[in-house]
């Protein structure tokens, strides 16, 4: 069993998503999706059961994504269902049926369960052993909540507070009333009082589409990218709250961005993530997309034996994940670690003169382990490819900001400094240009220092003099290509300082 | 052409050749060859242009060169410089120049191109060829300004590129280091330029024998004089070890070498020995023929590549496999192309050659995944337009990126403006081929070839597709109702399916 290929589907109330991946050295890789919003919980949270109409979309979907399991050969999968499947008194008439049909096993997961996966999938992407963590995981039919402290779980509870559960039993008039929302936001306070710690929370994680579609909004008109990685400030939750809860629900489908089976739920899906806001006085919340499948991707490629890169325990997420990107791309990883490591040396002896800061050194840490990915694609410009995949990489840890900061960085490389007539470095604020300007200037010094990929030189203590700047290198081998090719390349560092530059 | 004169002239990085072959049906005879040193090469990797100087001396070698077209009565030739003319950063000031001082229109050879040529000319030099071949063989062509690499192991080309480390331009790379260890920076430049080759050897295991050509060959043959067409490992490493640290003096006079093959025998002898041992072969097989003479017969039609097709394919599937794409379900969708295609001729109206471009472009679509799920579109673009591919140029392989890009892309995306320097025509044969390999692509969008065959119906005023297959392809007939309007909007014709289900 060499890369095996796994696939897991996430029956929701809302929607219903196959991930198929494949298990690669130490990290997977998404080969195919497919997700059909169904809202096959509305008709259970009304008569307590699934509708024929629903069974039958059950099963329509079911075949269609079988029939893609076995064209990307899968060897292990699992399927779950979550709220809706346990408040329906006909679930597991439908899982036989299901069963009886296209012998696929539906597993009705518990919402203790549901979270346990969750926060295997959050685990994924975020450093957890920072801070206190809330994660509230959204579904239609139910809202999971788990509590980390210093990344120790505290609690985990499932709350009746789906978003289409909420949206029908409290919003029966459109546009909505404002007693309406004054009896919401009681009953979430009351439930969330029971559960949840008063302070303490220092980061809120989201998951669940109708949260995901305020963060889809909010990154819409922020002109910002999509990204499974989302910040949404409270600013703009407040206001978005307000400008929803007058328009009725054909007005709202006019935002852009709004998603059209949403457009009823996002407002319970706002007030709830307000009141959480709120009650910890937190700057915003971070939104998480894919969890659920991200989370039984992971566990199910546990149980089938294997464990990936950032559950080695010894690595953090963040870098982790830039490992596994530089080895999709089949690195070499000697020499990428070891121009880090020089250029780790040369940043934190230059750092004060140039005006960074200790938080730049992982935009040029992930710059450094990336810079050479796209000769994958050809040697020839590999640097400008090298860009491309960054940028067309989501690099877990760093916004999409701080991206593109590291694609320039790692384009800067060699050959070219940055010019006015580059579209991709014009497109930068000027600060952001002065930073790629100032890594990019110790990237490329790093670079030549590894000229030969022999690992010759061990360490560098800089001198900044007067009108010149000493490099004294440490090897004891020859390092004649180094030399060389550091006068090429120091031409950016040289015309930053504007002073000269030499290997003494 | 069968009967007559024709020549070449070849502008490489130290000198400017011609050759003028005779021909006669297939017989041939070289009967005039001329050089001129010209060191252009230099120009361009010190300065990074040609200099008036230099480009006025080749309009002096030129219209030497014409005079003998002209005492020959050659109405038949053509005049191209090796790739490395590209890196000039005044490459369209020399060329214009020298079209109106000469009235010569100067071409620069695609890289790809250029290996092509080298690796036709070879397989014809000689006899065993598809011996060796079959047993795993590199051809390679060291030459002044790069090394051209062919791999070929039982008639697939299995790697191919071109190394910006032309013995020339490693000498000018180093020109600061003493030459009592230059040496040490060319076997260290070398051997990092050829860590990719390592891998590619180590993994097709059987590669065993090295062709060498090019300007270093004529070097080698004057110094070793070898009465076969093979030189001895034990005779380079012997020389080598005895020069390797001699001025240019002292193996001018020591090896009766002219100059400007002094500063070029290190960096070679280095590369040779480099090559023979990542073959794990005590001699190297070798060509004599200059390449001007072999440009001269492949672009007179002496020579031709007669399973160009088959290996041109063989190429694009080992590339699909690169990228972890599906090779079965490559080539499904390009025999549904060419099926499409040639039921269609009416309809499309294009011309005989087009139907290659549309089956490569089928054999590579789905290269863009593997960078992510995201943007395949613009990732198959970027990736399929920076491959070299022997036997296909430049041209094609643009064009094979566009179609891949129209027919991925969805219809909003409109990020990528790729056709803005395309002619009306051109972009009305991309969107056409893009069409019908959309349509390909849907009879086996789940990959697993449901669909086993089809036939097309046109009638009143519709084309129907009648497709045959073992159960019923819903996922074909999703994507199929997806292309059905990009179908209608490029041919004016609405198309649709039915299908015939023959079950097992």
């Amino acid at each position: 069993m060499e890369n095996p290929i796994i696939a897991v589907i996430d029956i929701g109330s809302n929607s219903i998503r196959l991930q198929i991946t494949q298990t690669f050295n130490q990290t997977y890789k998404v080969i195919d999706e497919y997700k059909e919003t169904v809202r096959i919980g509305d008709n259970v949270f009304e008569t307590g059961e699934f509708s024929n109409e629903a069974i039958d979309t059950i099963y329509t979907v079911l075949k269609n994504m079988k029939s893609m399991m076995d064209s990307n050969k899968v060897e292990f999968s699992r399927i779950v269902a979550t709220a809706s499947f346990r408040e329906a008194q006909n679930a597991e008439f439908v899982v036989n049926y299901i069963k009886e049909k296209l012998d696929l096993n539906i597993e009705v997961i518990t919402g203790l369960e549901e979270a346990r996966i969750m926060t295997v999938a959050v685990h994924s992407y975020f450093q957890m052993n920072e801070g206190n963590v809330l994660l509230l995981d959204m579904g239609g039919g139910s809202t999971e909540f788990s509590y980390f402290e210093s990344g120790k779980l505290k609690l985990s509870e499932t709350t009746p507070l789906g978003a289409s559960k909420l949206t029908s039993e409290f919003f029966k008039t459109d546009p909505v009333k404002t007693a309406e929302v004054a009896d919401i936001e009681k009953y979430i306070n009351n439930i969330l009082e029971n559960i949840l710690p008063k302070t303490g929370a220092t980061k809120l994680i989201c998951a669940g589409g109708s949260i995901n579609n305020i963060a889809h909004i909010f990154n819409k008109r922020k002109n910002l990218g999509d990204s499974t990685i989302k910040f949404v400030d409270k600013i703009f939750l407040k206001h978005f709250i307000n400008e929803i809860v007058r328009k009725s629900i054909e007005e709202r489908l006019k935002i852009s961005g709004m998603e059209l089976l949403r457009a009823d739920m996002i407002l319970s899906a706002s007030i709830l993530v307000k009141t959480i806001v709120d009650r910890y006085r937190l700057d915003g919340f971070l939104t998480m997309s894919g969890g659920l499948r991200v989370g039984l991707t992971i566990d199910l490629i546990n149980k089938v034996g294997y464990e990936l890169l950032f559950q080695g325990g010894e690595l953090d997420v963040r870098y982790s994940r830039i490992i596994e990107t530089a080895r999709k791309y089949h690195y070499e990883e000697k020499h990428a670690l070891h121009v880090t490591k020089i250029a780790d040396i040369i940043f934190k002896q230059v750092k004060d003169e140039m005006g960074l800061e200790a938080k730049h050194w992982y935009l040029l840490e992930a710059a450094s382990i990336l810079h050479d990915v796209g000769q994958y694609i050809a040697y020839s410009k590999h640097h400008k490819h090298s860009y491309y995949l960054i940028t067309n990489t989501e690099l877990i840890g760093y916004d999409l900001r701080e991206n593109e900061i590291i694609a320039n960085v790692a384009r800067y490389h060699r050959r070219d400094v940055p010019k006015k007539s580059h579209k991709n470095f014009v497109e930068l604020t000027t600060k952001d240009q002065q930073l790629v300007i100032k890594l990019a200037s110790i990237l490329r010094i790093a670079d030549a220092m590894d000229r030969s990929h022999t690992e010759n030189v061990k360490d560098i203590k800089i001198n900044i003099l007067k009108n010149k700047i000493e490099f004294n290198v440490i090897s004891d081998s020859d390092i004649g290509p180094e030399k060389d090719a550091f006068d090429k390349k120091k031409d950016l560092f040289q015309s930053y300082f504007n002073k000269e530059i030499v290997i003494v | 052409m069968k009967k007559g004169l024709y020549a070449t002239i070849n502008v490489g990085s130290s000198a400017v050749r011609m050759s003028v072959i005779s021909l006669k049906g297939s017989d041939y005879k070289e009967i005039d060859y001329l050089v001129k040193p010209l060191a252009i090469g230099m120009d361009i990797f010190y300065k990074g242009y040609i200099t008036l100087e230099n480009v006025q001396k080749l309009v002096e070698i030129f219209l030497l060169f014409k005079v003998k077209l002209e005492e020959y009565g050659i109405a038949n030739y053509k005049i191209l410089c090796t790739s490395e003319v590209k890196d000039a950063n005044n490459k369209d000031f020399f060329i214009d120049y020298i079209r109106i001082h000469t009235g010569f229109d100067l071409k620069i050879l695609d890289p790809s191109e250029e290996i092509y040529v080298k690796y036709v000319g070879t397989k014809y030099e000689f006899k065993e060829f598809s011996k060796i071949e079959k047993g795993g063989v590199i051809v390679v062509t060291i030459a002044s300004g790069n090394i051209s690499i062919n791999i070929l192991k039982q008639g697939k080309i299995i790697h191919s590129g071109v190394l910006a480390a032309g013995t020339l331009k490693l000498r000018s790379m180093f020109a600061n280091i003493s030459s009592v260890k230059r040496y040490k920076a060319y076997d260290q430049y070398i051997n990092n330029i050829t860590r990719e080759l390592k891998t590619i050897t180590a993994t097709n295991k059987g590669i065993k024998s090295l062709i060498g050509g090019g300007s270093s060959i004529n070097l080698l043959i004057r110094v070793f004089k070898p009465k076969k067409d093979i030189i001895h490992k034990k005779d380079i490493v012997e020389l080598y070890k005895k020069v390797k640290s001699y001025s240019r003096k002292e193996l001018m006079e020591d090896l009766s070498l002219r100059e400007d093959e002094a500063i070029v025998i290190i960096p070679t002898l280095s590369a040779y020995i480099h090559l023979l041992e990542l073959v794990e072969q005590d001699f190297l097989y070798f060509s004599r023929s200059s390449f001007p003479f072999t440009l001269a017969r492949f672009y007179s039609g002496n020579i031709k590549d007669r399973d160009r097709d088959k290996r041109v394919k063989s190429t694009l599937l080992l590339i699909t496999k690169r990228y972890n794409a599906d090779v079965h379900h490559a080539e499904r969708v390009a025999k549904y192309a060419l099926k499409l295609y040639h039921l269609l001729e009416d309809l499309h109206s294009l011309n005989s050659n087009e139907d290659k471009v549309l089956e490569s472009s089928a054999l590579i679509h789905d290269v863009g995944s593997f960078i992510g799920k995201e943007n395949i579109a613009r990732n198959s673009h970027s990736i399929i337009s920076s491959l070299n591919i022997p036997g296909l140029d430049n041209l094609t392989v643009n064009f094979m990126a566009n179609i891949v890009y129209q027919m991925l892309k969805l219809p909003i995306d409109d990020k990528l403006n790729i056709f803005t320097e395309c002619s009306t025509t051109d972009f009305l044969v991309i969107k056409k081929l893009a069409s019908l390999l959309g349509i390909a692509k849907a009879l086996d969008i789940s990959k697993v070839g449901l669909i086993r065959d089809f036939n097309v119906t046109i009638r009143y005023n519709m084309i129907l597709v009648e497709a045959f297959s073992t159960k019923e392809p819903f996922l074909e007939l999703l994507a199929f109702d997806k292309q059905k309007d990009i179908f209608m909007k490029t041919f004016g014709v609405p198309i649709d399916i039915r299908i015939r289900v023959s079950y097992e």
